[in-house]
């Protein structure tokens, strides 16, 4: 770990970049980077390098460029007045880099539906998709030989699960609804066991 | 902190420096472009070791008030001609008033031809629109 910067080494530094010493940014950048890098990193250890860089350069050049906004009077040492600004630019550029991957994320997730809609091979497969579950459909109905068990099958099909349904179109809503529980199970499994024996339902 | 990373990190800082424009960097930068010299023409031009090159980028800027002597205690502290670094930071200067006082439609700048708008005729003549 490096050593931090001497305060006096860095006072007298301070003094020269209020007097307008042109080089004092220099030595300065020179004296204080590495350590404040090193810090940063530990305090943000799963943050990439490069923005903790960026963060802490910004901080010092922010400073040497108007010395004047570091208070003397306040007894902060510059070291720490650094490493506080360095600290808020870091905190800053992270969630402005988190708000930038969520906006790409919606606009990505957004462009994959466009894109499929618009890819035309894209479109090609879900049409030929669609063709196919239709045949499918219509093939399991031509099976069937009384409108009745069309009838039932469409229900199924469509994932209806309420009795009264199909009790209605086995026309036995005066049974007891126990009895039509057991005839509608009945008259679902008969016509499944059909479908599956001709090899049309897996 | 390595020393070859402490090294790195201090080009970092150079090559941030080109992009704020109070500091030296960001002037020699500005000639480059202005010369269009690639890479570090200037540098191997002026003699100037890498690390030497980085630590010049990271100085302030010469302040026109103090302009003579911040140029002398810069080119003396790099060992530098005087002279050629007074004369590109004049040069990026002159350029850059020059940028920022252009004006459209001033002499010397071009305009693109404009479509005149159409005068609309009065009423009662021909074209007029009636209600």
């Amino acid at each position: 770990m490096r050593d931090p910067p001497n305060r006096d080494t860095l006072g007298a530094l301070h003094e020269r970049l209020l007097s307008g010493d042109r080089m004092a940014s220099e030595e300065l950048s020179r004296l204080v980077l590495p350590a404040l890098v090193d810090e940063l990193v530990r305090k943000f250890p799963r943050a990439d390098e490069h923005l903790i860089r960026d963060g802490v350069i910004d901080a010092v050049f922010d400073y040497c460029t108007d010395p004047q906004q570091f208070d003397t009077g306040r007894e902060v040492p510059l070291d720490r007045f650094l490493a506080t600004a360095a600290w808020r630019n870091v905190a800053n550029l992270l969630v402005a880099e988190r708000r930038q991957k969520q906006r790409e994320r919606r606009a990505g997730g957004k462009k994959r539906e466009a894109d499929v809609g618009l890819d035309p091979l894209a479109r090609n497969i879900q049409q030929e998709e669609q063709k196919q579950a239709e045949q499918k459909r219509q093939a399991l109905f031509a099976a069937l030989k009384t409108p009745q068990d069309q009838e039932m099958l469409a229900l199924w099909l469509d994932g209806v699960k309420d009795t009264r349904e199909y009790a209605r179109v086995l026309k036995i809503t005066h049974l007891a609804f126990e009895r039509q529980k057991d005839e509608v199970y009945r008259n679902k499994e008969r016509i499944i066991r059909f479908l599956r024996r001709r090899g049309l339902l897996s | 902190m390595k020393p070859e990373e402490q090294s790195r990190l201090l080009q970092s800082a150079a090559d941030r420096a080109t992009r704020r424009p109070e500091f030296l960097g960001w002037l020699l930068a500005r000639y480059a472009e202005l010369e269009k010299l690639g890479g570090d023409v200037l540098r191997r031009d002026w003699r100037v070791s890498m690390s030497d090159w980085s630590r010049l980028q990271l100085c302030l800027r010469p302040r026109p008030e103090a302009f003579l002597h911040d140029v002398t205690e810069i080119a003396t502290a790099f060992d530098l001609d005087r002279g050629a670094l007074a004369a590109i930071v004049r040069r990026v200067d002159a350029v850059e008033v020059l940028r920022m006082n252009e004006q459209p439609g001033a002499p010397g700048s071009l305009l693109a031809a404009r479509t005149r708008k159409k005068k609309r005729r009065g009423p009662g003549g021909k074209g007029a629109d009636h209600d």
